[in-house]
């Protein structure tokens, strides 16, 4: 056992491994009396998670029962109790490392990377020290400086965990394929939970969510008893709109973990996003048991109780104190607007706004100036389609029409198509059943068309709510559109923001877009179409091109582009995992091929007129 | 912290006005906008502290100094606004912090209008847009073997015919395209068209462009 490895361990808050190995050293320490053996019996319980034993054996005055104590407590989250223990460890022995390479993780678990670093710069000839080196720059912001520290010692002293340090660096930097490298030799080194947990996220990040989704399962057999590894497939599952199973996997979580109000909290978003509103309450009922002060979770209980349309309910409970501004003017506010009485929400969620900060605020005004545009009445049309077609832009659901808005209003029914809890939050506060649009495995793309067009009542309008705009690069729709029309079903679609105005809206107002901007228009391609026809691209207009292409489509782009357009000259790059940040990132057109291979399959770009 | 906000109303005004565009227009402390449309300036002004027509780009990127100024156009600002760009290119100059919000452009209006679409092995691999009086300055602008939109907030029947007439000779004789007017669509071929103001058409390629075929 490498007596270092277990700083991971409390840098990244899995229950430890090597659970074979931890009893075997217990069972071997049980039948001795030394202090040595008594302080690493201590610390194997601390590793097999039996933590209140783990302290009362290591009670002695050694540096190793102090060192492992600090660990101990450092694993129990007890950071201020492990300083102590630490310190005193150190006081024991100043050439022992451990201890103090412990106290620069506690220090960086505390976010006090200054401090850290001071304990580091003694340790400088530590495998291990490199690696919390490397995480330390990371978590100061300079993940460049990080790889800069962990490439000379992976070249010399190769191991796991530090190929996946470098990895996350990598991912810090946007470089996911680099990541994914790095990621694959970490596995190859060493397959530990850890690791396996960290390239299903970067897997699920590059768009192979499945086999992602196998690494998570690998990470589960390795902590049998860890709800992690369950949790980490319950949100691979949800983000790739596959519900019911990240319902399965959460269920398997909250079988190891019960009584974790977090989970239960959790669980209630997913039944909520399924419209399973009976099983949601049932849940925060429990999880408010658990944890009575948690104002959050009596906010998100009644949020359900509201969703289960028991309005009295939940307006009687907000008069009786049971929430705290802002959550008690948002939930009036959101109450009023789902009975209909939008003029009367709107002065709740300005109140809520002006008592909350930051992304709430901006909900609750939102929300207020939704009620404003609804309760002001409109002449109603003659006769409506069966089905709107809406997209709602990247920034969503903030980037809605004025006219989607109003046709959202008017349905009965509404089918989401995204997975953002704001997304389902938002369509509450319309009188409509809201049904997820599920993903079914090894299901044709038209499935979920046919399943969704085979839902809708005759007579009642329904909706259909999707990211960006719904006919640019949007197949579902164009599937929706097919099938309406061989199924007679008259819909409707709307104009929505798309990638291609807010790539150009962005890059416009950074330092580095320049002075030059071309004629009044926009030429927009495929990127394998433009290669294709190389005099399409005009250098003076500007220009929008849509990334989904292999690496050698991406390549002949880049000499397309370089041969086009002055080597200095910036383009812009909106990555589609970018999805409401709202950022583009900068590259010079002479290293337009690198940045563009790192970018994902998503990515669409901006050049900006010649210069 | 933003002096100046660049905000698009779409190409129909209320319709296409996103919510992020109207919220941050109402927290300006002065809005400009140079929008002819009277329906859509009157709605304009119930949401927003003060509506005020601009002067100049000038006056206000002068105003802007102060900060909380916005200014609201037609389409989308990089589309089809001079406005918009003198006011840009104005606060780039001064070094003014400003930002242009998304907005739809007429390519987003009239793909939902028209049932187009973009991408995949199924709609268009590449489209241009042009505003009426770039077609007019330059009549290589526009190239025939892509989809073109073409649009104008301020269209007068004499420009868009003399535009029409130069664009008619690249396509087939009788090559209809589709009109999105104020008052509704017509399809006709592109010379019997009558586009006025803030009309959006939709001209199909001269040739139908070949389809993707993906490979991965």
């Amino acid at each position: 056992m490498n007596e270092g490895r277990s700083y991971l361990t409390c840098l990244i808050g899995l229950p430890p491994e090597g659970r074979a190995e931890w009893t075997a050293i217990l069972r071997r320490a049980r039948g001795k009396k030394d202090a040595a053996s008594r302080s690493l019996g201590g610390r194997a319980l601390a590793h097999l998670g039996r933590g209140d034993e783990a302290l009362k054996a290591l009670d002695g005055d050694s540096r190793e029962a102090k060192a492992w104590r600090g660990e101990a407590l450092l694993l129990a989250g007890r950071r201020e109790e492990a300083r102590l223990a630490l310190d005193e460890a150190v006081a024991l022995s100043k050439s022992w490392p451990w201890p103090r390479l412990l106290r620069a993780v506690c220090r960086l678990t505390e976010g006090d990377t200054d401090g850290a670093a001071e304990e580091l710069a003694a340790l400088r000839d530590l495998p291990e020290a490199v690696l919390v080196s490397a995480l330390l720059e990371g978590q100061r912001g300079a993940a460049q400086s990080g790889v800069d520290a962990a490439t000379p010692e992976l070249a010399a002293r190769p191991t796991g965990p530090l190929f996946a340090v470098r990895a996350l660096l990598k991912l810090g930097l946007g470089d996911l394929p680099a990541c994914l490298a790095d990621l694959n030799s970490a596995a190859a080194l060493e397959p530990s939970a850890w690791i396996l947990m960290q390239r299903a996220d970067a897997l699920n990040r590059s768009g192979f969510y499945r086999e992602g989704l196998k690494d998570s399962a690998a990470a589960a057999k390795l902590l049998p008893d860890s709800p992690e590894p369950h949790l980490q497939a319950a949100n691979i599952y949800f983000d790739q709109a596959f519900y019911p199973e990240a319902l399965a996997e959460m269920e398997l979580a909250l079988e190891r973990r019960p009584d974790d109000a977090d989970m239960l909290s959790r669980r209630a978003r997913f039944h909520l996003l399924l419209g399973r509103f009976e099983e949601a309450e049932k849940g925060l009922d429990r999880a408010c048991a658990l944890a009575p002060d948690s104002a959050q979770l009596r906010f998100e209980r009644l949020n359900v109780i509201t969703m289960r349309g028991r309005y009295a309910e939940v307006l009687k409970a907000i008069k009786a104190g049971a929430l705290r501004e802002p959550f008690e003017s948002y939930l009036t506010g959101y109450v009023l607007c789902r009975k209909g009485d939008r003029a009367g929400a709107v002065k709740h969620f300005l109140l809520a706004a002006e008592r909350a900060g930051g992304g709430f605020a901006e909900r609750c005004r939102f929300y207020a100036l939704v009620c404003r545009i609804l309760s002001k009445a409109e002449p109603k049309p003659k006769s409506r389609p069966q089905f709107y077609l809406c997209g709602v832009g990247i920034h969503h659901p903030y980037q809605i029409t004025t006219e989607i808005l109003r046709a959202l209003d008017a349905c009965e029914v509404l089918y989401n198509n995204l997975g953002d809890p704001q997304v389902s939050e938002f369509l509450g506060l319309f009188r409509a059943e809201v049904r997820a649009v599920t993903r079914v495995d090894n299901e044709p793309a038209m499935g979920r068309v046919k399943r969704i067009l085979a839902g809708l009542a005759r007579g009642k309008t329904s909706g259909f709510v999707t990211r960006i705009h719904p006919f640019i690069y949007r197949r579902i729709a164009r599937d929706l559109v097919t099938e309406c029309e061989a199924a007679k079903i008259t819909f409707q679609a709307f104009g929505a923001v798309s990638l291609t105005e807010v790539a150009w809206s962005l890059a416009a107002a950074e330092p580095d877009h320049g002075k030059e901007r071309g004629p009044f228009g926009q030429r927009v391609f495929d990127l394998v179409y433009l290669i294709k026809n190389p005099r399409l691209l005009q250098p003076a207009h500007p220009t929008i091109v849509y990334a989904i292409a292999n690496d050698e489509d991406r390549r002949t782009f880049s000499a397309l582009v370089r041969a086009s357009y002055a080597p200095d000259q910036s383009v812009f790059f909106l990555a589609g995992s970018g999805d409401r940040e709202q950022q583009v990132v900068s590259a010079k057109v002479k290293d337009v091929e690198e940045k563009l291979l790192s970018l994902d399959l998503g990515t669409v770009m901006y050049l900006p007129p010649r210069q | 912290m933003d002096k100046l906000l660049i905000c698009g109303l779409g190409v129909r005004v209320p319709e296409e006005t996103t919510l992020e565009s109207l919220q941050a227009l109402a927290d300006c402390r002065v809005v400009y906008t140079d929008l002819d449309d009277r329906k859509g300036r009157d709605w304009l002004a119930g949401y927003c502290k003060d509506l005020k027509t601009p002067a100049s780009a000038a006056a206000i990127l002068k105003d802007a100094a102060k900060g909380g100024v916005g200014l609201a156009v037609w389409g989308n600002p990089q589309s089809s606004s001079r406005l918009a760009r003198e006011v840009e290119l104005g606060a780039q100059k001064a070094g003014l912090a400003y930002r242009v919000l998304g907005a739809i452009s007429p390519i987003g209006s009239v793909f939902a209008r028209s049932v187009s679409f973009l991408g995949g092995d199924y709609g268009y691999q590449g489209i241009q847009s042009y505003d009426l009086q770039t077609v007019l300055d330059d009549a290589k602008a526009a190239a025939t073997e892509l989809p073109l939109v073409l649009y104008a907030e301020r269209g007068e029947p004499a420009k868009w015919a003399a535009a029409l007439k130069r664009l008619a000779p690249g396509y087939p004789a009788g090559h209809k395209a589709r009109l999105y007017a104020p008052k509704g669509e017509t399809e006709a071929a592109l010379t019997a068209l009558k586009p006025g103001d803030r009309c959006v058409i939709l001209i199909p390629p001269a040739k139908p462009l070949t389809a993707r075929k993906t490979k991965w």
